[in-house]
């Protein structure tokens, strides 16, 4: 017996049973029988016997398929369910309308924005907005009502330079001047 | 499989490709004709197209499943051709042997099928699985269900057999 457990005994028996191609030996012992092959005569005397079997047993005849048999058998093979056909169909279809849509908005371009003659123009009249219209009604006038900049009053000592304190509001202004009096 | 049981053609085409030479050369061997071997072979992708939707991966490799599932329909119609009356079998190959030297190659041929048909029908599986169809012996256990011992043992006594039957051809063809 060698060190790794591979006897001529052994051997044969792999030969009688599996041949003499190390392809068709067990994965486990085929290392060990190559090894014996190697550095035994009568291991390779075996093996050549067992080499003619296996050169005759080649020789039997191999049945190939006929042509007609791989379609006859795709024939009864599953087929894609019509619900998957379906929604295969609507995926299409909206990719399509997508791909259709993309296209015009590359393609179309508005055309130049219309002017209107002087006669027209001087038809729609002047323009005003609605806070325009809310002050004209009480006599006002938005400017009016915004503050002059800086501070006036010499109780509180204003510094005139000191233009970074918040602006005061109309209503602000008009309540100081309450309490002043 | 995932892909066959959606119904997808290429999958199934890739299927049939890769493993319908296999399977009639298999079921050819197992039941010793050739003729049967094409039945045995549609019978089997049907089961294929019905299994796949059930199939769960890394429970069994393909190949075996596919081996195991020939070897049953070969199986029972060799039990169905075993209550066939005599009357209605076959008539057996010649066995009378051609004179040495006289071999064509489709003698040699003809002999060799036709020694391998006539082992046993365990010993003939045996054979087919590890040394045509080139599985492992542990494949070829499963696919049987039996030990890898029992295989070894099968593929001895069917390789001793053939030797001596085949003894007269060995010497002529290569002068052992």
């Amino acid at each position: 017996m060698t060190p790794d457990g591979m006897t001529l005994d052994r051997f044969a028996v792999l030969l009688e049973a599996y041949g003499a191609d190390p392809a068709r030996w067990p994965d486990a012992e085929r290392a060990a029988a190559c090894a014996l092959l190697d550095r035994s005569s009568e291991a390779r005397a075996r093996r050549d016997a067992a080499a003619a079997l296996d050169a005759l047993l080649d020789r039997a005849a191999a049945v190939e398929p006929s042509s007609t048999l791989a379609e006859r058998i795709l024939a009864q093979a599953p087929r894609r369910p019509k619900v998957i056909r379906l929604r295969a169909r609507v995926v299409a279809a909206v990719g399509l309308a997508a791909a259709a849509s993309l296209a015009l908005w590359l393609t179309w371009r508005p055309g130049a924005p219309r002017t209107l003659e002087p006669a027209a123009v001087a038809r729609l009249g002047e323009y005003q907005t609605p806070t325009d219209a809310l002050l004209s009604a009480v006599d006002l006038d938005a400017d009016d009502t915004m503050p002059e900049f800086g501070c006036d009053d010499p109780e509180v000592d204003c510094d005139d330079s000191d233009l970074a304190q918040p602006r005061p509001t109309a209503s602000r202004t008009r309540a100081h001047e309450e309490m002043d009096a | 499989m995932l892909r066959v049981a959606r119904g997808d053609g290429d999958a199934c085409r890739l299927l049939v490709e890769r493993h319908l030479a296999r399977v009639v050369s298999f079921a050819a061997r197992v039941l010793a004709s050739p003729s049967e071997a094409e039945d045995v072979a549609q019978e089997a992708f049907a089961r294929v197209w019905t299994s796949a939707a059930s199939w769960k991966p890394g429970v069994a490799r393909f190949t075996t499943w596919l081996h195991r599932v020939v070897l049953n329909l070969c199986l029972d119609r060799l039990a169905r051709r075993r209550e066939t009356p005599l009357d209605d079998a076959p008539e057996p190959a010649d066995p009378a042997p051609t004179p040495a030297g006289q071999l064509e190659e489709a003698d040699v041929t003809r002999i060799v099928t036709r020694e391998i048909g006539s082992l046993p029908e365990r010993q003939r599986t045996a054979l087919a699985l590890c040394h045509y169809q080139g599985l492992r012996n542990d494949e070829a256990a499963e696919i049987m269900g039996i030990t890898v011992e029992a295989v070894e043992s099968l593929l001895a006594r069917a390789r001793r057999t053939l030797r001596e039957r085949l003894r007269p051809l060995a010497a002529d063809l290569l002068g052992a």
